[in-house]
């Protein structure tokens, strides 16, 4: 039997101590053949995984529920009955310019906040676009999450979220690469993934966290009824509990009030 | 989303455990996981805009390698299996669109990353990854409908994530020694077949 292959499950099974991964890794980097023989190994695995997950596939396919496998769109009710027409009322003229002075008050009432939030959420487009930046690493062994950050500065942020997601799948410690996440699904305009890796950035007790201030910055670019007021919440419990972002938060704030 | 940082919900407790533990029921660890999430399934294709079967497969995808990763113990409980499952997911899914959005009829077409390759360092990886084209593995799934039903279902079984000792005990072989053995000439007779389509490349 092939020595060779022995070795090379072994490596992939976590058999090998560490010096002797190290040098299974510099006879990858330095054996041609080697390598061939490693990169054989790897396909084959990974049919063997496809194989695999056809059969799940199809073993798994049996409990899914009908509403899951149906994608109709309701069908258009028709309408057999037609209503009766109400007859029209005539109106006193000055009813009439009582009532349109009533609807403008209230109209305006609602109007006016709503300039005023637009002009943070101008401010807050702004933001996103200038200044919801990542630096570079200065750990040059983080090769992958480099590739990540470079992916972001190109505007590349599908690969960003590939990157930074796959990342934080195998190290979900990495609180850095969930806020780059979010970040990246932001850009992407993925506002509910943002939501959830920002939510789960909230959660994790840090010194300073800035997932209050990144989801309140999200919800104000999503700007679905209710948002906006809950991202007033957030930037005053930024600024209430001294988090990342007090600053900007307050000045939003003042301009939302 | 709320939950309790560190807390995990018990049904996910119970799933957790019983993947890592009982080899007999896994088949029933592993239903009930995938039927708790699939609605990620619906939000998939409408979010990516994928069609519902490749929504599908990525999320089979993703609980596979979920399910592995519990059994191998190398998910810490750190977050939720449910924002855990999620971003497996939506990377499946985002591999899939690359895919399907890539210019068609590419000779050599780079297949997206092995897991297995996960564990090396970036610079072997690259190495190894260069080497990995996708008619080899097209040319491997063929020859391993011709390598034998029994070889097949041990090299599937080891690929499931089972060990040597839980295959014996699957199949009936008398211990975890000789399963190794039979496993690695399993290799061999699949590496044979293909020697030939290698050196045709």
């Amino acid at each position: 039997m092939d020595n060779n292959l022995e070795y090379i499950d072994d490596y992939f099974q976590n058999q090998l101590n560490s010096q002797q991964r190290q040098e299974f890794e510099t006879r990858c980097l330095s054996d041609k053949m080697f390598a061939e023989e490693v990169a054989i190994y790897v396909s084959t695995r990974e049919a063997l995984r496809q194989n695999l997950l056809e059969e799940k596939k199809k073993q798994w396919s049996t409990l899914l529920p009908p509403e899951i496998l149906t994608d109709e769109k309701a069908s258009p009710k028709t309408t057999t009955d037609l209503h009766e027409k109400a007859p029209v009322k005539r109106m006193h003229l000055r009813k009439w310019l009582t009532l349109a002075a009533a609807a403008c008050t209230i109209a305006a009432l609602f109007i006016y906040p709503i300039l005023n939030g637009d002009s943070a959420r101008e401010d807050i487009q702004e933001y996103v676009q200038n200044e919801l930046t990542i630096s570079s690493t200065m750990d040059a062994s983080r090769d992958s999450i480099q590739a990540g950050i470079n992916a972001y500065k190109n505007k590349n942020y599908q690969d960003a979220i590939r990157i930074f997601g796959s990342i934080y799948a195998s190290n979900p410690a990495d609180q850095q690469t969930l806020k780059y996440l979010g970040q990246a699904y932001l850009k992407n305009r993925n506002f509910e993934d943002a939501l959830k890796s920002f939510e789960e950035l909230s959660q994790r007790q840090l010194r300073s966290n800035a997932g209050p201030f990144l989801m309140g910055i999200t919800l104000m670019e999503r700007n679905k009824p209710g948002d906006p007021e809950r991202a007033r919440i957030l930037f005053q419990k930024v600024v209430g509990e001294n988090l990342e972002g007090k600053n900007q938060a307050q000045v939003w704030l003042e301009k939302m009030n | 989303m709320v939950y309790i940082r560190n807390k995990v919900k018990m049904e996910d407790f119970e799933i957790l455990h019983g993947l890592g533990s009982d080899m007999n029921r896994r088949e029933v660890f592993e239903k009930e996981l995938y039927s708790k999430y699939m609605y990620l399934i619906k939000e998939g294709s409408f979010h990516f805009h994928l069609s519902y079967d490749d929504s599908f497969s990525a999320y089979s995808d993703a609980v596979l390698t979920a399910i592995h990763s519990f059994q191998r113990k190398t998910f810490e409980q750190r977050s939720s299996v449910k924002t855990y499952l999620t971003s497996i997911f939506n990377n499946k899914c985002i591999d899939l669109v690359r895919k399907n959005t890539s210019a068609k009829g590419k000779l050599n077409q780079a297949v997206s990353t092995p897991d297995l390759l996960m564990q090396m360092p970036d610079k072997v990886k690259s190495v190894i990854e260069n080497l990995i084209k996708d008619q080899r593995i097209q040319a491997l799934l063929e020859n391993l409908e011709k390598i034998g039903d029994k070889c097949k279902k041990i090299l599937l079984l080891y690929q499931d994530d089972y060990n040597d000792r839980d295959i014996a005990e699957k199949i009936g072989y008398n211990s975890a020694a000789v399963v190794k053995v039979t496993r690695l000439r399993c290799l061999e007779k699949l590496k044979e077949r293909m020697k030939g389509f290698i050196n045709n490349e």
